[in-house]
């Protein structure tokens, strides 16, 4: 009896959940895990021996949990096990449930994109923080949620250069480092926050804007000594100020050739730079590539011209999500809208995860894909 | 597809809306009514409406004005009581297009468990008083209703841009209190050298 009773709290209690994600990695595999519902991303890395650093943030709409947090859950990982938080950047795709995880992870390093490490950046998240704004704003509420939430000093900025962890994985050394952003693009994205600050009392309440193009978020790069990752965030290129200050950086690329990467900026166009192919990754037949879409009206991410580019950059390449954007309401308001817009679609349309893993050292990654992930 | 004058200045709301009639259902006391996938034949009584499969609907009215207060709206779509309410969107405005001939917007359902959407809204269905609203960040609400006018059930739809409040000299002052507060969460960056 008492073996039965040891057997099911094992298998009902302490035993990872194995269905939705399989199995956990073990002590000595290595891994990214991809989230994406259509309009949304995050990233959880499995450094290896237990240790976990988190990327950005979305929501698992069936747990209506951040993903990775489900994740977690489901590799029964101790909350002391993850290292780091990154908020790659503040918009809204990359931050929603952040707050709810940076309170899950207390231990956890918090880093943010040095960008907000100014008295305008810092007005801009307390003008659309929700406290005056009620009903609007999400991205800036998150993080203003997290700093408000966080102690006089816990939170770290990010530069290029910037040490996120550094460790010894089976007595190699594993460094996750900032690749961005840099000096330049930090005052660029300064200069967009101040115009967006209330200064006037006649100026109207509205919601938050993503500001663009995007050159302050973290691109980040996990080296494993014989191998590394290379994480895009959403970095475009503009003026020598995105993905060239990064390629032409000799700190950037001298650094371990990556052979795993989760493309930029949902694949687009603006996120492309020949270099960080050439430069910054393995030969083509040895990249996994990885990508979230990006939803919103006619502006939808990757185009089938991004994806064949992808593809053919790639020896292979995986999307969160491709499930249908059919509108999912009824067959008289679908009508009814049609008649005042175009292009409609449903917002996240479906939830899939790309997982990617290794055993420390092997010279491939193998891939899984959950949910309504699907090759590129 | 005719054109509705219809432009209703709500007291208080100082807002403008602009409806579009299409669709006008010849015959008021029977129509279709496209509430779910399943069609269903509804009979017009005014005040709400009944169906054929044996229950009563009350008009939708009541369930979006309740949403509505619980959204914190400060001012509600125009709705009357000869009209019925099918859905009410909540949109937010993401950008102007390229073609400056729409926008691109988010749309959050206000009746019922709808997946948000987004679309490109023609810009002409926002009033010419709207017109300065327009902008990223801007907040809308759309109606689709119908509404019983003379005898003869319409299709409509209301689009109406929020007002906010403007910032006042003490909440720009507390924006840069807090955001000295914010400031100090920080920690300076470890950087790696060559």
């Amino acid at each position: 009896m008492r073996t039965l009773t040891r057997w099911l709290l094992n298998f009902v209690i302490l035993r990872p959940n194995v269905t939705k994600y399989g199995s956990p990695p073990a002590p000595d595999e290595q891994e990214i895990t991809l989230f994406g519902p259509g309009y949304g991303e995050a990233i959880a890395i499995h450094l290896g021996e237990g240790h976990w650093i988190l990327v950005d943030s979305c929501i698992d709409p069936e747990e209506n949990e951040p993903a990775s947090q489900v994740y977690l859950k489901h590799c029964a990982v101790n909350p002391q096990q993850v290292r780091a938080i990154v908020a790659s950047h503040w918009h809204d795709d990359h931050v929603k449930g952040i707050s709810r995880l940076a309170a899950s992870y207390p231990q956890a390093e918090f880093f943010l994109s040095d960008v907000l490490n100014t008295r305008e950046s810092c007005a801009y998240l307390a003008a659309y923080s929700g406290l005056h704004t009620a009903g609007l704003t999400k991205g800036t509420k998150e993080l203003h949620s997290v700093l408000t939430a966080r102690g006089p000093g816990a939170t770290i900025t990010t530069l290029q250069r910037t040490l996120v962890s550094e460790l010894s994985i089976g007595g190699r050394p594993v460094v996750v480092r900032a690749f961005s952003p840099t000096p330049q693009a930090r005052a660029h994205s300064v200069a967009e926050f101040a115009q967006y600050l209330p200064t006037e009392e006649k100026e109207q309440f509205r919601d938050a804007v993503d500001l663009k193009p995007n050159v302050g978020a973290v691109v980040l790069h996990v080296d494993f000594g014989d191998d590394a990752m290379l994480l895009g965030a959403d970095m475009e290129e503009f003026k020598n100020m995105g993905w060239s200050s990064i390629v032409n950086s000799s700190w950037c690329n001298k650094k371990t050739r990556a052979s795993v990467y989760k493309v930029a900026h949902h694949g687009s166009e603006t996120g492309h730079n020949d270099a960080v192919w050439s430069v910054l990754l393995k030969d083509k037949d040895k990249v996994t590539s990885c990508l979230t879409p990006f939803n919103r009206g006619s502006h939808r991410l990757p185009t089938e011209q991004d994806q064949a580019r992808i593809r053919r950059l790639s020896g292979q390449a995986f999307i969160s999500s491709g499930a249908s954007k059919r509108p999912q309401m009824n067959s008289e308001e679908h009508k009814r809208l049609q008649d005042i817009g175009t292009n409609i679609s449903v917002l996240n349309a479906g939830f899939g995860a790309v997982r990617i893993r290794r055993k420390v050292g092997a010279s491939s990654w193998e891939h899984e894909l959950f949910g309504d992930a699907k090759p590129l | 597809m005719g054109l509705d004058v219809a432009q209703s200045i709500d007291e208080g709301a100082k807002s403008t809306a602009i409806t579009r009639n299409n669709d006008v259902t010849a015959r008021p006391a029977v129509l279709s009514f496209g509430l779910t996938d399943r069609e269903e034949t509804s009979s017009w009584s005014g005040a709400e409406y009944s169906t054929n499969v044996g229950y009563t609907k009350n008009f939708v009215i009541d369930k979006a004005a309740s949403l509505l207060r619980d959204a914190r709206m400060t001012e509600t779509p125009y709705v009357s009581s000869n009209t019925s309410a099918i859905q009410i969107w909540e949109g937010h405005v993401v950008d102007i297009n390229e073609n400056g001939k729409s926008m691109r917007v988010t749309l959050n359902a206000k009746i019922g468990q709808i997946p948000d959407h987004v679309a490109d809204i023609y810009l002409e269905w926002v009033s010419p008083q709207d017109r300065d609203l327009i902008r990223p960040g801007a907040v809308f609400y759309l109606t689709l209703f119908k509404r019983l006018r003379r005898g003869t059930v319409e299709n409509s739809q209301e689009l109406r841009f929020r007002r906010f409040p403007a910032w006042s000299a003490q909440q720009i002052a507390k924006i840069y209190e807090d955001a000295d507060a914010l400031a100090s969460k920080f920690c300076n960056s470890t950087t790696e050298c060559d």
